[in-house]
């Protein structure tokens, strides 16, 4: 202690004397602050009691024949996960093998992962080393790009691949050199958790060169100031190195509009953003081995807490909930280079995030209610006629936008309505016609699917004005060679149009719209795809649409044989030829109706996967 | 084994009645004041000394020193003022302590959590100097919700340990400590734009 030290302690004396009673009377016991903690774990009891209470009367009754897996293994393969010798399990145990102190992963809370003493008294306490296992949110979407490691991860940015063999088998890393890659968990709910970890062991290479950025991704802070573009992608880097430096970073990279303008780049959270560091102290990672970083957001103490081989190393204020993007919060790993692995990677929430239902299954778009406001003259049409009933895949999402239809569209572009009287009542329609409109079934996994049917019955209007684009999207395509030219971003839409009517004729159409790179300028544009894309399309039979009245649409996606039959009113209208599967964004594909006009009317829209 | 002191006022005699009792220069005053806030007065002394013996003694000077304060004095919240006198005394005889190096205590910890709030370049010289940073940060105190400023309270007037101050209000230590490092960044700015400059 010195001079100042006590003369501040001194002038502490001095303050006000309601000051000192109010802080007797607390000290007395007469005042009790929230503590944020007790409600959410009240809620998670009450959850699971109910849940529990639920699955022992229901499933007996109903005879459920339900799948068992975790968020934290991989859905498709979670024998795999368990099998493998890399995996942590739940109990924390290490790995075998891993080149890795594991003992920095106990899950006592007493072993080297409890931390010193850096800021506080008593440390502080550490999590236990746990795979994910718990939802997220009722909009959790996971693909898979490991099938060895505990995390799935649903949005992928650039390539990345799980090695199989040799001394990183097991390690997911990029595969797409120097471009920056991105695998993460997207489109989650986080402003309910009480708590975010996540933690990987990680290898640098041995000689790290300038400009790399590896590490975690958080996607958090939507601000006033920063305006949140869809696009944009705010980051807390673990590390930023190369530079003669290694730091950790928290900035965001995207479409800021600030006063009004906007502009694409980095912007460095800082007080203005309600971030403020704590004094960093230099940390030397290790080159060449694994080690294990963690990050700790907890919200409930809104610090953000930083560990190395289970030592934590800084903390965070953060000042708030950074998680405010309700929904759209993403998490995952960070590499723009290849020889960058990542293991044993974990995931876990807590707090009030709980998982909800698959969607009501169409109970008033029965089979028979099917031509109801049809002509009875209408041709039946070749596919039988049943709501959409089985899961895409495990990460599909479901709003519900409509009452009457079968299917229900979890992103809407635009606004979109169901009639519930008159001539058109059940029908879908666009309310917003100035606009675009889309309603999508998104980010669902296509990959496997064989067959992929989108059906339903559209009513045009009687006059068809200039430059209308209706029919049904598919969003598909997006490969390496694709990006080499056509640059995909998160608000790129490739579009099937069975379609596109207006100016002159009516055609079938295939494209993306987006951001186009062309001569590395990018532009927003439609991007028609041709040959050179790899789609052939066979002759084309003309038909004239019918406008004023219903007519079935159907267009059906045949991976095996990598074409696209287009069906009107159940006769085949065209085929398109694709050289290989388009739906090679695994886990981000869509499909769903476009209008962009309101008098344009969608029944009975059918969606089958098999 | 940390002491479990009782902060409450007792309810038996009013805070009114011992001032009376002082300015009739009456002996029971003193009887009065230790009954209802003697344990208070050793909590604060003990926290700063951590020394059963110094705190005793501290505890006898506080109350010589109300005696020979009430009159003139009339004080409107007499715990309050008692505190400021058990406080002042208490670390006049821990700095005495230290300068004979010997022990130490919570305060040594509170004190030094205070370090780089304030430059050790700014001249203040006198009492009347470190009364105005006070009343500064008085000032900066009222600045933050009553929860943060009990909290600081709690630890740098009252030298309170953290653990006692989350267990009296409902709060977690970690909470807690998450509070008072933020209140002191805070208050570090807000003394630098006072003109105490780091």
């Amino acid at each position: 202690m010195n001079r100042r030290d006590e003369k501040l302690f001194d002038a502490i004396g001095y303050i006000d004397s309601d000051i000192i009673e109010s802080a007797a009377d607390a000290l007395s016991g007469k005042k009790k602050y929230k503590k944020p903690v007790v409600l959410w774990r009240q809620m998670i009891a009450a959850a699971v009691i109910i849940t529990l209470l639920a699955a022992v009367v229901l499933i007996p009754i109903l005879n459920l024949d339900l799948p068992v897996w975790t968020f934290g293994n991989s859905p498709d393969h979670p024998e795999d996960v368990e099998k493998d010798p890399c995996y942590n399990d739940i109990e924390g145990k290490p790995n075998p093998e891993g080149p890795i102190d594991n003992e920095s992963n106990d899950s006592s809370g007493d072993g080297p992962n409890k931390g010193p003493d850096v800021d506080s008294e008593e440390g502080v306490p550490d999590l236990p080393y746990e795979p994910f296992t718990a939802p997220l949110s009722s909009s959790n979407i996971y693909g898979t790009i490991t099938e060895i490691n505990a995390l799935t991860f649903d949005n992928v940015w650039g390539a990345w691949e799980v090695i199989t063999e040799g001394e990183n088998a097991g390690a997911v890393h990029s595969v797409a050199g120097k471009g920056a890659c991105i695998a993460v968990i997207n489109n989650v709910d986080l402003t309910k958790a009480q708590k975010v970890t996540i933690s990987a062991d990680i290898a640098l290479p041995s000689k790290f060169s300038g400009n790399n950025s590896v590490g975690f991704v958080m996607d958090v802070w939507a601000t006033e100031d920063f305006y949140w573009e869809k696009e944009s992608c705010s980051y807390y880097y673990l590390y930023h190195s190369g530079r003669e430096n290694i730091e950790t970073f928290i900035g965001k990279w995207g479409v800021a509009t600030i006063k009004g303008e906007k502009t694409y780049g980095w912007n460095d959270f800082n007080e203005s953003h309600g971030l403020k560091t704590n004094e960093e102290e230099g940390l030397e990672f290790a080159y060449g081995q694994f080690f294990n970083l963690k990050a700790v957001w907890d919200l409930e103490y809104e610090v953000l807490s930083l560990y190395y081989n289970g030592v934590l190393t800084q903390t965070i204020d953060l000042e708030g909930n950074p998680f405010v993007n309700q929904g759209n919060n993403a998490c995952g790993l960070r590499s723009n280079r290849d020889d960058v692995y990542f293991k044993n990677i974990n995931l876990i929430v807590e707090g009030d995030v709980t998982a909800e239902a698959t969607p009501e299954e169409g109970k008033e778009n029965k089979p028979e209610d099917k031509y109801e406001d049809l002509p009875e003259d209408k041709p039946p049409v070749d596919i039988p006629y049943i709501p959409f009933t089985a899961p895409l895949s495990t990460s599909t999402v479901y709003g519900i936008t409509t009452e009457k239809n079968a299917l229900t569209f979890d992103d809407l572009w635009g606004a979109w309505e169901v009639i519930t009287e008159g001539e058109h009542e059940g029908a879908l329609h666009l309310t917003s016609e100035s606009m675009t409109g889309l309603a999508l079934i998104n980010n669902v996994d296509f990959t496997k699917a064989k067959n992929v049917t989108l059906s339903a019955d559209i009513m045009l209007p009687e006059k068809a004005s200039m430059g209308n684009d209706v029919g049904f999207v598919m969003n598909m395509w997006i490969s390496p060679e694709d990006d080499q030219y056509f640059h995909w971003t998160d608000d790129s839409v490739s579009y099937f149009y069975c379609f596109n009517t207006g100016f002159g004729k009516n055609n079938c159409m295939i494209g993306k719209w987006g951001e186009t790179k062309s001569e590395l300028k990018y532009k927003k544009g439609l991007h028609t795809f041709e040959k050179a894309d790899g789609v052939v399309e066979s002759e084309v039979e003309k038909a004239d649409f019918k406008y004023g009245e219903y007519f079935n649409l159907k267009a059906v996606w045949d991976a095996e044989n990598h074409s696209l039959a287009v069906y009107c009113d159940g006769q085949l209208y065209t085929t398109i030829d694709f050289d290989s599967n388009p739906f090679t964004n695994e886990g981000d594909n869509a499909c769903g109706l476009r209008a962009n006009r309101g008098d344009v009317y969608f029944k009975n829209i059918n969606l089958i996967v098999e | 084994m940390r002491e479990t002191v009782s902060f409450r006022k007792a309810e038996t005699v009013e805070d009114k009645q011992i001032i009376e009792l002082f300015w009739s220069r009456d002996e029971q005053a003193i009887s009065a004041l230790d009954e209802k806030y003697g344990e208070f007065c050793r909590h604060i002394a003990f926290n700063i000394l951590k020394s059963a013996e110094d705190c005793e003694e501290c505890v006898n000077d506080t109350y010589l020193k109300v005696w020979n304060s009430i009159p003139p004095q009339m004080p409107e919240f007499l715990r309050a003022f008692l505190s400021r006198i058990t406080r002042n005394l208490a670390f006049d005889r821990y700095k005495t302590k230290m300068r004979e190096k010997r022990g130490g205590g919570e305060s040594v910890i509170a004190i030094n959590e205070l370090e780089n709030c304030i430059s050790s370049s700014t001249d203040i010289q006198d009492e009347y100097l470190t009364k105005e940073l006070g009343e500064a940060i008085g000032r900066f105190l009222r600045t933050l919700t009553e929860r943060d400023r009990d909290i600081f309270v709690a630890r740098y007037y009252f030298v309170s340990s953290v653990d006692e101050i989350a267990e009296k209000l409902g709060l977690s230590s970690k909470y807690v400590w998450n509070i008072l490092s933020r209140t002191r960044r805070k208050l570090k700015i807000f003394l630098e734009k006072e003109g105490y400059s780091i």
